[in-house]
């Protein structure tokens, strides 16, 4: 008994930090509201899956794309999205989201400890790449990504040259990542990556990790649409659709953008100072093309560079603070987790849906016909008024050919909108009333049956 | 050093410049403000548009305007695209010249400065910009050679006189003098009184321009809020041609730094703020690539050599520079380089390329105020429409922020686009056929005056 206890101890004393910093983290996630009108279609997917016992192969909610074939790269992460809900509504899904944000930042803490990097150049590093990796807290199967990603670097990063137990669980780890999200192409990247210079720096040594990484790209084809995942994912990595403000190439001048900025700033200014290592170079060249070409995966360069920068700026400030001794930690770390287990209660009951028109859907209710609506409240459609098919929404991929060009066209008021207005027997909109359709339809004379005193949306149907 | 390779080179691109048509849209003001200052002095006040005639402009460039408009008096566009062939010209000899003080092996230096190099060909337009490129290259050299004689830095004061009145990239290279200038005088015993007096002597020289102490904040909207809506003040994007050099050009210095020597002090003070300077903007990318290449030149062999030897291959060594310097040698082939770029000139296609403006509206354009006109067009009007005022064009902080408000409110068919027409009196639009506000007036019977498939003059009825 005390022998098994000991350990337990021992691991737990080992990472009181970690634990700490991520049961924080997770009460502050676990009260933020959903608000990404992505999340609503994920849940409407999953619930169709978990209802049908069946994966949703075709379009079932637009009247653009109707019965056309669709990815279904996400499909158990959409079915853990709509599981959460049904079992606890909102509450469910922050809680989940929390969770997963909570797992990311335990493993990004011990990374960034890596080396001996004290608590006060680590801490700050942890709080900067969990600010960035801020754009992606939505609630969506990526969330899944954001958590595995560290989890996968961290095991690699401790590793030791030749043959490890650890290596048997990343198969397991890779067959689960492929099926919750495309993500994992980044994963088996990174694999890739540290088998291939596991191989140049170890030779023989390096093979039980190369083998491993070859078995996990062959358990990545174990999910239902094997060739249509990589490419989809492949089509996000390489050509980013850049009318989505998350697939905008980062902007330092923002907050996110700044921080990132930093990262980069910190790799080459202490690299310039101290020098680095091959691993690095092979790990964070691919990493900060990839953040480069979308923010999105601003996240993938700054949680991999806290593994670097902590030492190295640990070995340039000769500052020496104390760390807070064990007894003290393993109390924090508990009275944390303790918290953090008792504000799932606080988890929003509710959505923060202001910036949708919830004040639309009565009226939409009341009609039929062909509804074009805004892109980015398509998802919110689909889960708040399954009855009217969506013109679009953020799935984009389906609306890729064609129905895409004409929503632009249409909402921009090209010189073919009247063609594609009457192509699509368009017999109402929801729009924002600053859309130059918006504003030609009234100018036409179509009928305002309803519209937001602040000026956010505006439905409008044919006289 | 032996200048000859250098100069070859730079004189090789300012003769492959000349290939270029002219065609900027912001030439043609620029030309024009130029034009306007030798006529009647610098005007301060705008008289190119109607809609902010009157207020106070910009004269941040007035130097680099009138060197332009001076060389179009001269021999026309083709004088024009000579000064340009020999601004490119210097750009890339002081570009490899840097390099190869720095790293002392000719085709190293000339291969790190391939991808600066690269990266300036965006900015090889006929604008004061490109002046303040080569000020940029000049000041990095200037910063090189006084790392070996403390004293050149002196000729960093009156570098910076004639750059802050060529164009507001001056700003940059004051920050870079005063962190390298900084970092000179933490390290540097014998050296600190020159750093601190050249840092003095700068600042005091940047104040002589007409705009005198406001011309420190002149730059500020460029570096610090870039317009996004304009192309060239975008994020860059590694997805584009320019975004993947410029990408390899950060790689390259990431990986350099990883796997070769330690760097100096100096060196990380120079790139790293230049380096987040060029992340704010896609035109401000070539300011990284230029100062990038003397550190490449120096540190990349060794990188490559330590990579080759842990995996046991042997690189054939590079030596140094042999070749014994030779003044004569160097301004022989200045002559020659010069001579080329001034040929090639000649033979340049001597008008602007005018294919993407509507030439075609010119004669039909009505007289006066009432124009709106589309934002990229707004300089070539200026210039060949000059009884039409502009409603908006390139000099965008001018229109900042009710102009462009009314502007894209026309133009987009927003909810008060109507009101806007009637409160500006709007009485003619020059848009692209596909822009909502041309699709709109003409639904609404506004009358087509001229028309292509890339323009459409419309008058209201």
């Amino acid at each position: 008994m005390a022998v098994a206890a000991r350990p337990l101890s021992a691991i737990l004393s080992a990472n009181a930090y970690p634990l700490a910093v991520a049961s924080a983290v997770f009460i502050i996630a676990v009260g933020l509201p959903s608000t990404d009108s992505d999340t609503y279609w994920q849940l409407a997917t999953g619930r169709w899956m978990l209802d049908h016992h069946e994966f949703l192969r075709q379009d079932i909610f637009s009247s653009t794309v109707a019965g056309t074939r669709f990815g279904i790269g996400e499909w158990l992460g959409q079915i853990a999205l709509a599981g959460s809900f049904a079992a606890a509504g909102w509450a469910g899904v922050a809680t989940l989201r929390a969770g997963l944000i909570a797992v990311a930042t335990f493993f990004l803490v011990r990374i960034a400890r890596r080396g001996g990097t004290p608590w006060w150049i680590s801490l700050p590093l942890v709080v900067a790449a969990l600010l960035v990796s801020k754009i992606t807290w939505t609630d969506r199967p990526q969330l899944f990504t954001l958590a595995l990603f560290p989890a996968l670097l961290e095991l690699l990063l401790s590793l030791p040259p030749g043959f490890s137990k650890r290596l048997l669980a990343l198969p397991p780890f890779f067959l689960l990542w492929t099926n919750l999200h495309g993500g994992y192409l980044v994963g088996l990247g990174v694999l890739a990556i540290f088998a291939a210079e596991g191989l140049l720096t170890n030779r023989g040594r390096g093979l039980p990790l190369a083998a491993t990484a070859v078995a996990c790209l062959a358990v990545t084809f174990l999910n239902p649409a094997p060739l249509e995942l990589a490419g989809a994912a492949r089509d996000d990595f390489l050509h980013p659709p850049r009318f989505l403000t998350e697939f905008l190439p980062p902007d330092v001048l923002t907050p996110a953008g700044t921080l990132f900025a930093a990262f980069i700033l910190g790799i080459v200014g202490t690299a310039l100072l101290r020098g680095g290592v091959l691993l690095e170079a092979m790990l964070l060249l691919p990493l900060l093309y990839l953040a480069l070409t979308a923010q999105r995966h601003m996240v993938f360069f700054c949680f991999a560079a806290t593994a670097f920068l902590g030492p190295r700026l640990a070995a340039l400030i000769p500052a020496r603070i104390p760390q807070l001794p064990a007894a003290v930690r393993f109390p924090i770390a508990i009275a944390l987790l303790i918290a953090a287990v008792a504000s799932v209660f606080s988890a929003p009951l509710q959505p923060d849906e202001r910036v949708f028109p919830s004040g639309a859907l009565d009226q939409l209710r009341a009609s039929s016909g062909v509804l074009l609506n805004e892109y980015d409240w398509g998802g919110y459609l689909i889960f708040r008024l399954p009855e009217r098919p969506v013109f679009i929404d953020g799935r984009y991929v389906p609306y890729l050919n064609g129905v895409l060009d004409d929503y632009r066209a249409l909402v921009r008021l090209d010189p073919t909108w009247h063609e594609l207005l009457d192509r699509y027997r368009v017999s109402e909109v929801l729009l924002s009333p600053e859309r130059p359709l918006a504003v030609a339809l009234r100018e036409d004379g179509w009928r305002v049956r309803a519209e937001d005193q602040g000026g956010k949306w505006v439905v409008l149907d044919r006289p | 050093m032996s200048w000859s390779l250098p100069l070859l080179v730079g004189a090789t691109f300012g003769a492959l410049s000349t290939l270029a048509t002219v065609g900027d849209s912001d030439v043609f003001w620029h030309l024009a403000v130029g034009r306007q200052t030798l006529a009647g002095g610098l005007e301060r006040l705008d008289h190119f548009s109607w809609t902010a005639n009157g207020t106070v402009v910009l004269t941040d460039q007035w130097l680099g305007q009138v060197a332009w408009y001076v060389v179009y008096v001269a021999a026309e566009w083709r004088g024009v695209i000579l000064l340009r062939a020999l601004l490119v010209a210097a750009i890339v000899t002081l570009i490899i010249g840097t390099a190869l003080w720095s790293g002392r092996r000719p085709w190293i230096a000339v291969l790190a400065s391939f991808p600066a190099i690269v990266l300036t060909r965006f900015s090889w337009t006929e604008r004061p910009e490109l002046m303040g490129l080569a000020c940029f290259a000049a000041l990095l050299l200037v910063l090189r050679l006084a790392q070996e004689r403390p004293r050149v830095l002196f000729a960093a004061p009156a570098l910076l006189l004639i750059w802050a009145n060529l164009h507001a990239s001056f700003a940059l290279g004051l920050a870079v003098l005063f962190i390298v200038c900084g970092e000179m005088a933490l390290h540097r015993g014998p050296a600190r009184r020159i750093a601190v007096g050249v840092i003095v002597a700068s600042v005091v020289a940047t104040v002589f321009t007409p705009s005198g102490i406001a011309i420190w904040t002149s730059s500020g909207g460029h570096f610090l809020a870039p317009p996004r809506g304009i192309q060239e003040e975008g994020v860059p994007d590694v997805t584009e041609p320019y975004g993947l050099v410029f990408g390899l050009v950060i790689a390259a210095v990431m990986t350099t730094a990883l796997l070769s020597r330690r760097a100096l002090p100096r060196d990380v003070a120079l790139l790293l703020p230049v380096l987040f300077v060029s992340l704010t903007a896609a035109r401000h990318t070539p300011f990284f690539a230029v100062a990038s290449a003397p550190y490449l030149a120096e540190h990349a062999p060794t990188a490559i050599a330590r990579t080759a030897r842990r995996f046991g291959l042997s690189l054939p060594k590079v030596s140094a520079a042999s070749v014994i310097p030779s003044g004569r040698i160097d301004l022989a082939t200045a002559a020659i380089g010069i001579v080329a770029v001034l040929a090639t000139s000649l033979v340049a296609r001597g008008e602007p390329s005018l294919d993407a403006y509507p030439v075609g509206a010119l004669e039909a354009l009505p007289p006066g105020p009432g124009l709106l006109n589309e934002y990229g067009w707004g300089g070539f009007l200026i210039w060949y429409a000059p009884k039409t005022p502009v409603f908006i064009d390139g000099r965008l902080f001018l229109y900042v922020p009710t102009v462009v408000d009314d502007y894209r409110s026309v133009v987009g068919v927003h909810p008060d686009w109507q009101a806007v027409i009637a409160r500006r009196d709007i009485r003619a639009l020059l848009l692209k056929p596909a822009d909502a506000g041309a699709v709109r007036a003409a639904e609404l019977g506004w009358r087509v005056l001229s028309s292509s498939d890339s323009y459409v003059l419309l008058a209201r009825p």
